[in-house]
């Protein structure tokens, strides 16, 4: 009997994750409601919050609502089902397969971008039912294929959060402790530049920090933000986000090994 | 591929016949407890493990709870890092050469966690066919025939969760020999099941031993472990105490006879009697209430039920009978000779 | 060998008292996040500043002064308790059915309301410290005005909502016996309460349906009661807002009581509690 060897791809095991991570989601839609739900609030609370934001206090409404919304599905949502690996005792079959785990993780980011961009359209149509009308937007095929790009930067953090998972059953804990820390440094709800100056290198180490200052810049004429412009935040976004990707699989690596010398994979 | 070659002074080379070959494998654990001042506890679960273990046969591990029978089994199927020492599965290092010993590996750790519950049998080993690679044109297949060798494939469209603790116990085993594996581990793959289960997970373990693999397997029944282990080890607190055919380890213990006797109480004039007796190795004693057990291990067959009834002539209850040494013998012998 | 057992079955039987303190003690050690006090310490010192900064931020940026950065500094400093009330009694529960062990708490003869509320205990006590660091922190950060004259009243009405937030938390565990989890609900509720509680912004700018929901919540009256003593609205007044609060709790506790009974039976009928 000879075993197969030859023939498992990364590619395949990132869309067996994803499908797994769809076939999970349907067995137990109990968690559709949060996650309708928490958009709509995220969308009514910022719609009252920015009423008095200017002109363009639709447009930071739903931005803002719509990053709360896919920050918390991407971004959370990726290393939490790391965390059901352990707790469901899977983690260790897994990682035993040949596949690194890293691809598997990726399968279930991206189950977690296409639900957070879910989250972001409800978003969208709430506070356009409330507001009665679209907000302007001069360049709305630009204005969401950065939309997009910015769950991508979201993925690339996800996936190193996943990473911190597999490292240690508290890393839920940590993430909550940590969530609104992160969502000020990435000026998720609003610019970072509000927040003092000697922070904002801090926040600049995170893609999506740079990724949400651009889209400000493509959808609120007159935004200033860093002051260094619409460009220079979309090239720091795409490094950030290679540097992230890139250094994805050294972490994880590096992860693995910690946990084998450790011995807490079936920890929970 | 990987010899095993070091550059330090003593070399130790893998050798290719062996599945599995292991030279002073230590396991340590390290426990934090407290807030402002850590105090660390050090265990040590495996002390210099020498193991070795023939390609193509089905290798026995016994021990008591918390010997270190997981442990070992996860550092070889490489879950886990030795502290010392190394280990070489089919002939690489378990450490280094990960990439090419998984996809050659199974592993079993049975239990009722492991298994995603909300979806069903198939839909888990779809998922785990492709972390394994199994190619697609033979994936749906390859699930049919696992499942039909544990006898789920009636049960293959129900959610995990709604499964017995011996289903999910199947199901692992399902998950474990899916994709062909040259070499697995088995972490007591029978418990749960009952008789029937059990048996055909035995005869499934030898035709998969027919097929040329080789079997690691964990037990803590004796008659498993006897009926399909030529070769066993025990283990007892972290080290090897015995490894070696059933035969020789009943020799290691004190003869393949064994002769027990029941009354009410001996004195030690009549044990020190029993122990002159020839070819006697070992007398041990057991009280159960009232009465008292003699156990006698005997190397030859000069000493019988008779020669015992001679020296015990004041014991008009006494029963004696003669057996074969046990597995059950061999095993707390070597382990109790370990307790403190 | 004698045995221990007396001859009559029932001799083994435990106190109220001594169920309600064991799981006072011993059920949130079950749960992963009292395991380190750090994650204590972070639950009560970090997420209230960091909720309290992010929304101080938001609100400043929507074009609010001052006192909408203190309305929403204290809405915010009350609202994190949600966290160590209903997220953590709920996540007890589950961890319970996660690791097996909640149905050999539902076969033991121990009494139910003992066994259920004293895993209330700690929670309460871990709000309660939230709470206050919370509004500490509203006083020295965000200028939120605290008289010495109005501790005694805002303490009572810290405690109050400390102890109808567990309740409530208690009767969204109570669900999860019958659900697969109840974090579903201690997610959900989380999300409403910042938008139906008047957390960060009056109830009164809500269409009127959506206030009444905002009142079914404890956690609406607790803040009504807090903001309240912290302008040093007259006894009477505040003292409305503690009967608000104190029936909220009582409803609370009574409807857990009777879920936890109601889902238990449902539970054991249907087989859910072994599945998570």
């Amino acid at each position: 009997m000879e075993a197969y060897v030859a023939s498992y791809s990364r590619s395949r095991a990132t869309y067996s994750s994803l499908r797994l991570s769809v076939l999970q989601f349907l067995a137990d839609p109990q968690w559709l409601i949060p996650s309708m739900i928490a958009p709509v609030i995220f969308a009514l609370v910022s719609f009252e919050l920015f009423r008095g934001a200017g002109p363009y206090f639709l447009t930071y409404a739903i931005l803002g609502a719509g990053m709360m919304s896919m920050w918390g599905q991407t971004l959370y949502g990726s290393g939490w089902a790391t965390g059901q690996d352990r707790e469901y005792g899977t983690l260790e079959p897994t990682i035993q397969a040949p596949t690194p785990y890293l691809y598997v993780v990726l399968g279930r980011v991206l189950w977690n971008v296409i639900s957070g961009l879910i989250g972001g359209a409800i978003v969208y149509v709430v506070i356009l039912a409330v507001a009665g009308g679209p907000p302007p937007v001069a360049n709305p095929v630009a204005f969401a294929l950065l939309f997009i790009f910015v769950m991508v930067t979201l993925a690339s953090v996800g996936v190193i959060f996943a990473a911190f998972y597999v490292y240690t059953r508290y890393a839920g804990f940590i993430q909550n402790i940590g969530e609104f820390a992160f969502y000020i440094g990435t000026g998720c709800m609003f610019p970072v530049v509000l927040l003092p100056f000697y922070t904002n290198p801090v926040s600049l180490i995170f893609p999506p920090t740079w990724g949400l200052d651009a889209l400000r810049y493509l959808s609120i004429p007159g935004y200033q933000g860093f002051g260094w412009g619409y460009w220079w935040d979309l090239a720091g976004a795409v490094a950030t986000t290679a540097v992230y990707l890139a250094v994805a699989g050294l972490v994880f690596h590096r992860v693995e090994k910690h946990v084998l010398e450790e011995g807490n994979l079936a920890e929970y | 591929m990987s010899t095993g070659l070091r550059g330090s002074l003593d070399t130790i080379m893998s050798d290719p016949s062996l599945a599995i070959e292991t030279h002073g494998i230590t396991r340590e654990f390290r426990s934090r407890k407290g807030f402002l001042f850590r105090e660390v506890t050090r265990t040590e679960a495996l002390r210099g493990i020498d193991l070795t273990v023939e390609r193509g046969s089905i290798f026995g591990l016994l021990g008591p709870n918390g010997a270190g029978k997981t442990t070992l089994t996860k550092i070889l199927s490489t879950l886990l890092l030795p502290t010392k020492g190394e280990a070489y599965v089919l002939g690489h290092d378990v450490v280094r050469d990960v990439e090419w010993l998984r996809p050659r590996m199974g592993l079993v750790l049975g239990g009722e966690r492991g298994l995603y519950n909300r979806i069903n049998a198939r839909e888990n080993l779809r998922y785990f066919a492709d972390l394994y690679g199994v190619p697609y044109s033979e994936r749906e297949e390859r699930i049919d025939e696992v499942l039909d060798r544990v006898d789920l494939d009636w049960a293959a469209d129900r959610r995990v969760e709604e499964y017995s603790r011996g289903m999910k116990q199947k199901l692992h085993l399902a998950r474990g020999i899916l994709h062909q594996p040259e070499i697995l581990f088995l972490d007591e793959p029978t418990i749960g099941l009952d008789p029937k289960s059990a048996r055909e997970i035995r005869k499934l373990i030898r035709s998969l031993v027919a097929d040329g693999v080789t079997i690691f397997l964990t037990t803590h029944y004796m008659f498993e472990a006897e009926d399909l282990c030529p070769r066993l080890a025990v283990l007892s607190k972290g080290r090897v105490v015995a490894q070696d055919t059933v035969a020789n380890l009943r020799h290691l213990v004190g003869g393949d006879r064994t002769l027990e006797a029941e009354a009410y109480g001996f004195d030690d004039r009549e044990l020190a009697s029993l122990r002159r007796l020839p070819g006697v190795s070992k007398v041990l004693t057991e009280e159960f209430g009232p009465v008292s057990r003699l156990t006698l291990r005997l190397r030859t067959s000069e000493t019988g039920a008779e020669e015992v009834r001679s020296l015990l002539p004041n014991h008009a209850e006494l029963s004696v009978r003669e057996r074969r040494t046990s597995l059950e013998d061999v095993y707390l012998d070597l382990v109790e000779e370990e307790a403190p | 060998m004698e045995s221990t057992l007396s001859s009559s079955s029932l001799s083994y039987r435990p106190s109220f008292w001594r169920t309600l303190w064991t799981n006072a003690l011993v059920a949130p050690r079950t749960s992963l996040g009292f395991m380190r006090v750090d994650f204590v310490l972070g639950t009560i010192f970090v997420i209230p500043l960091t909720q309290m900064v992010f929304f101080a931020f938001v609100v400043q940026l929507g074009g609010g002064g001052s006192s909408a950065i203190e309305f929403t500094a204290v809405g915010n400093a009350v609202a994190t308790v949600t966290y160590s009330s209903v997220f953590s009694v709920c996540q007890t529960t589950d961890s319970e059915k996660n690791q097996g062990t909640m149905e050999h708490l539902l076969v033991s003869p121990a009494n139910r309301f003992a066994l259920y509320f004293g895993r209330g205990f700690i929670p309460i006590l871990i709000s309660l410290a939230t709470v206050t660091v919370g509004l500490v922190y509203a006083a020295v950060l965000f200028g939120v005005s605290i008289p010495a004259a109005t501790i005694l009243p805002l303490a009572v009405s810290v405690v109050l909502t400390a102890f109808a937030m567990v309740g409530f938390g208690l009767l969204l565990g109570g669900v999860a016996l019958y659900l697969r989890t109840s974090l579903i609900l201690g997610n959900i509720f989380l999300f409403v309460g910042l938008l139906l509680s008047g957390v960060n912004f009056p109830l009164s700018a809500l269409p009127i349906p959506l206030q009444w929901a905002g009142d079914a919540l404890p956690l609406t009256w607790g803040l009504d009661a807090i903001r309240s003593a912290i302008s040093g609205d007259s006894f009477g007044t505040v003292a409305v807002y503690w009967s608000a609060v104190a029936i909220a709790a009582a409803v609370s506790y009574g409807a857990a009581i009777g879920l936890w009974h109601v889902f238990e039976r449902r539970a054991l009928a249907t087989g859910s509690i072994a599945r998570f």
